[in-house]
């Protein structure tokens, strides 16, 4: 008995001490990596039947409406952007959406005439070109967007962040707080944006001064004059770069400049030359070096 | 640090994922490669694995490494036997065949770490499955016998034909 012990501690002891790759393997993590991302990283469209509850109580009638709304086949279909570029679409009734990359949303494949729900999660473009119903709400989070006439409105309301912000591109809608009653409304207009907070139920709208909020979508970015420490905020969210300034005076730098379509590099390469400074590119991050603004 | 990691994977951000797959999938890809015959096969049961471990990374409460490491292997290992259960039936095997003595000798492990690896590797794949749960995962008999679906009687008897089959491998390998 003895001896089984002994070989299965033995086996075990020496398992445990190796953790790098086997011999012989092709296999490595970023081909395991490269193969995930074909896998998993796709737009996913689901379609799902609306379920309807019964209860016990439920009466011929009731079997009567249900059967009606299914033979209507209504569904409701959701799309998961999973890949690495925004994608466009058209609801049922041929109004646009835009969706950001690791956004989704909901909607129903059957547009009502009274009122048409849509749920979102992530970045979203919504373009309300025709009126085939007489409301459209959009949920993100605890934020409702309301939208009774033509209007296009971008939402942005990441699961990790601690606002809904709601900018208006064109038109103007309404939005609530979900526990707020509907008399609380808060009318945004279009060049407006509103943020509603997570926890605290803030609702607040002002001017938008974000030239950049529409870039994931347009792909063009714009500087007036900002300080450096704004524009690698930016840079930082579109390009998911990993930038830092080598000392404070460089954060004041002032740039300006507009960008469509363009890589990462000519940006820097450009703040590099106008800003007179010195990229320092160590592979994992991007460091500006120089004199700076002070 | 690795804590850190896990909240940017939690808002699903896929570049923590990667940098998260990057640091653990050997680790894993070893774990899977002890359980089937080919590289392609681990190679999936990894990624299936991982895909569960980012959905459910939510629900899991990092205390550390070592708790995240085995959270992950159980992962895996499930992944494994989800697979192979697919492929292979394990069949019942009564006591009697299992009554074989092992020699009292010890082999002399002048062997290399990798030389053990490839031993458990070259088992039949009904005995690499027990002796894999049972000695180096650490499940009991009975666990086995409901992973598997089969009686604890019968893992039993692949445990030690296991074990024999190792030992005689070894004695040869010295």
């Amino acid at each position: 008995m003895g001896n089984n012990i002994n070989i299965d501690d033995l086996f075990k002891d020496r398992i445990n001490q190796i953790n790098d790759l086997p011999d012989n393997v092709e296999w490595n993590s970023k081909k395991g990596w490269s193969e995930y991302e074909k896998q998993y990283f796709t737009v996913k469209v689901k379609v799902r039947r609306i379920y309807y509850y019964l209860t016990a109580a439920a009466s011929v009638l009731i079997m009567v409406a249900l059967f009606v709304i299914f033979n209507r086949n209504d569904k409701i279909i959701s799309v998961h952007n999973q890949t690495e570029e925004k994608m466009e679409f058209s609801l049922p009734d041929g109004n646009s959406v835009w969706l950001n990359k690791n956004s989704s949303i909901e909607y129903p494949s059957r547009i009502a005439k009274k009122q048409v729900k849509i749920l979102v999660n992530g970045e979203v473009y919504i373009e309300i070109s025709n009126l085939r119903s007489q409301q459209y709400t959009v949920k993100a989070h605890n934020a409702i967007v309301i939208a009774e006439a033509l209007a296009s409105f971008n939402i942005k309301s990441y699961p990790d962040e601690d606002n809904t912000d709601i900018s208006v591109a064109s038109g103007a809608i309404k939005i609530v707080e979900e526990k707020y009653k509907q008399g609380l409304a808060l009318l945004v207009t279009q060049g407006n944006y509103c943020s509603v907070h997570r926890s605290q139920k803030l609702v607040y709208a002002s001017i938008n001064k974000n030239d950049n909020y529409l870039a994931w979508k347009t792909g063009k970015l714009i500087f007036n004059n900002q300080p450096l420490a704004t524009v690698m905020d930016i840079l930082d969210k579109y390009y998911d770069a990993k930038i830092e300034l080598e000392n404070d005076a460089i954060a004041y730098c002032l740039f300006s400049g507009s960008f469509e379509q363009k890589p990462i590099e000519v940006i820097l390469n450009q703040i590099q030359s106008d800003l007179n400074l010195k990229i320092i590119n160590t592979g994992k991050k991007i460091i500006f070096s120089g004199k700076g603004c002070l | 640090m690795t804590e850190e990691l896990i909240n940017q994977i939690k808002g699903n951000k896929r570049k923590a994922q990667q940098e998260f797959y990057n640091k653990y999938s050997v680790q894993m890809f070893r774990l899977a490669y002890r359980y089937v015959d080919n590289e392609q096969d681990a190679g999936s049961i990894v990624n299936t694995g991982f895909y569960k471990i980012f959905n459910n990374i939510n629900r899991f409460i990092y205390k550390n490494d070592i708790s995240l490491i085995g959270w992950m292997k159980k992962i895996i290992t499930n992944e494994a036997l989800l697979f192979l259960r697919q492929k292979f039936t394990y069949n019942e095997l009564d006591d009697i065949s299992s009554a074989v003595l092992f020699s009292e000798e010890m082999p002399d492990n002048n062997l290399m770490l990798e030389d053990y690896y490839r031993l458990i590797r070259e088992l039949p794949n009904d005995l690499r499955t027990v002796f894999n749960l049972f000695a180096i995962e650490g499940y009991s008999h009975k666990e086995i016998a409901e992973l598997l679906n089969i009686k604890e009687a019968s893992s039993r008897v692949y445990l030690t034909r296991a074990r024999k089959m190792l030992q005689e491998n070894l004695t040869k390998n010295k």
